[in-house]
């Protein structure tokens, strides 16, 4: 991989890439430094990685690093759900706030699946290399992950 | 078998079909068993995150400098490129012309070799007319390969004694007489007194019945 394709990454991942990582994280800071190191840790392995594949390996990259820094820092990320402005003037911005208030409280890797599926769009066998996981382990992850969504929405309403 | 302990994960996935055709049928004949399950898998399902709306901050910053489009191995392209056709270009402007000029620039050709025994001749010639000498006695004086070729020009062969004589030479092949000999001989003659004198009356009598009187008159 190139400068330009490196900067095509940036361009055109580094949005997706940003919230997916908000979502997991629920706080800017956090969420723009672990892009930030992943994008960083990409300009250094740009010999290793192949355009083709640069959406996987910047996936596969973030998630390792919000793992670690989740497993280094659950409290503060716990503690801390933050939306931007454009975000809190959304018309159902409560309801998304209770969402991400039950995203933030699923055990980290259940937080992971829903969002590689529901964001990223990944298949089951793409979520099952990346976390370890067998495919019917991911399933019912995925299946409790939303069960508990769905109950602590209920109990907002 | 998918049973009452592992049914989520066959539920979730079925929804997502993520299933083989055999495992959806599998699903359904479970669920056709448990309607309570296709109510809760309904529910479960429509659970969806959405992604949040923000953008990635400083996100120009992340940017690096592209390389230029000129790199290394573009211009190695270019200069290979040229070189090609510059090389052909050469090529085709030497390609011989039929009954053009460019035929004598070949190097011991037998063109060159010919327009070399003209100016031998012309040379002949030129001393003939200037110093009253003729030409079997230039001859004598000459290289003995220039001698030798000198009878395959048609105004040479005219001459039975100069035929003659050449024929007696030892021949040469043409191709082996570097041509840079031929051109030397106006430069480097002698003075023509005191060589000729042996030659002069056969020549004088079988190639130039005039000169004969000509040189008696002196």
């Amino acid at each position: 991989m190139d400068a330009k394709e490196y900067n095509h990454c940036v361009r055109h991942l580094g949005d997706d890439l940003y919230r997916f990582a908000l979502r997991y994280a629920n706080f800017s800071a956090a969420a723009e430094d672990a892009v930030q190191d992943v994008f960083a840790d990409l300009w250094e392995r740009r010999d290793e990685v192949e355009f083709s594949g640069a959406k996987g390996w910047l996936i596969r990259a973030l998630y390792r690093r919000l793992v670690d820094l989740h497993r280094h820092d659950t409290v503060v990320w716990q503690a801390r759900v933050e939306h931007d402005e454009e975000y809190c003037q959304h018309e159902r911005f409560e309801l998304k706030d209770a969402l991400a208030k039950a995203l933030a409280s699923l055990p980290e890797q259940l937080r992971m699946l829903v969002l590689l599926r529901d964001l990223e769009g990944y298949e089951y066998a793409e979520m099952a290399r990346l976390t370890g996981l067998s495919e019917q382990q991911v399933g019912v992850y995925l299946f409790r992950a939303r069960k508990q969504l769905k109950k602590q929405l209920e109990d907002y309403r | 078998m998918i049973t009452m302990e592992n049914y989520e994960g066959w539920l979730m996935r079925y929804a997502d079909g993520a299933l083989t055709r055999e495992e959806r049928e599998a699903v359904e004949a479970f669920l056709s068993l448990h309607p309570e399950l296709r109510e809760e898998m309904e529910e479960v399902v429509a659970v969806k995150v959405t992604p949040v709306m923000a953008t990635l901050p400083g996100k120009e910053s992340m940017l690096h400098k592209e390389e230029s489009a000129f790199t290394w191995w573009r211009v190695a392209a270019a200069v290979v490129l040229l070189a090609v056709v510059g090389t052909t270009l050469l090529v085709i402007n030497r390609k011989p012309i039929e009954g053009g000029p460019m035929i004598a620039k070949e190097s011991g050709s037998r063109a060159t070799e010919r327009i070399d025994l003209i100016d031998t001749i012309e040379a002949i010639e030129e001393i003939e007319a200037i110093e009253g000498i003729d030409s079997a006695s230039i001859r004598s004086i000459l290289p003995v390969n220039s001698i030798a070729t000198i009878p395959s020009i048609p105004s040479i062969k005219e001459s039975p004694l100069l035929a003659e004589e050449a024929a007696s030479l030892p021949q040469t092949q043409p191709e082996e007489t570097p041509l840079v000999e031929n051109r030397i001989i106006p430069i480097s003659l002698p003075e023509p007194t005191v060589t000729v004198a042996p030659v002069i009356e056969n020549a004088r009598l079988a190639v130039n019945p005039w000169l004969e009187s000509l040189v008696a008159n002196r």
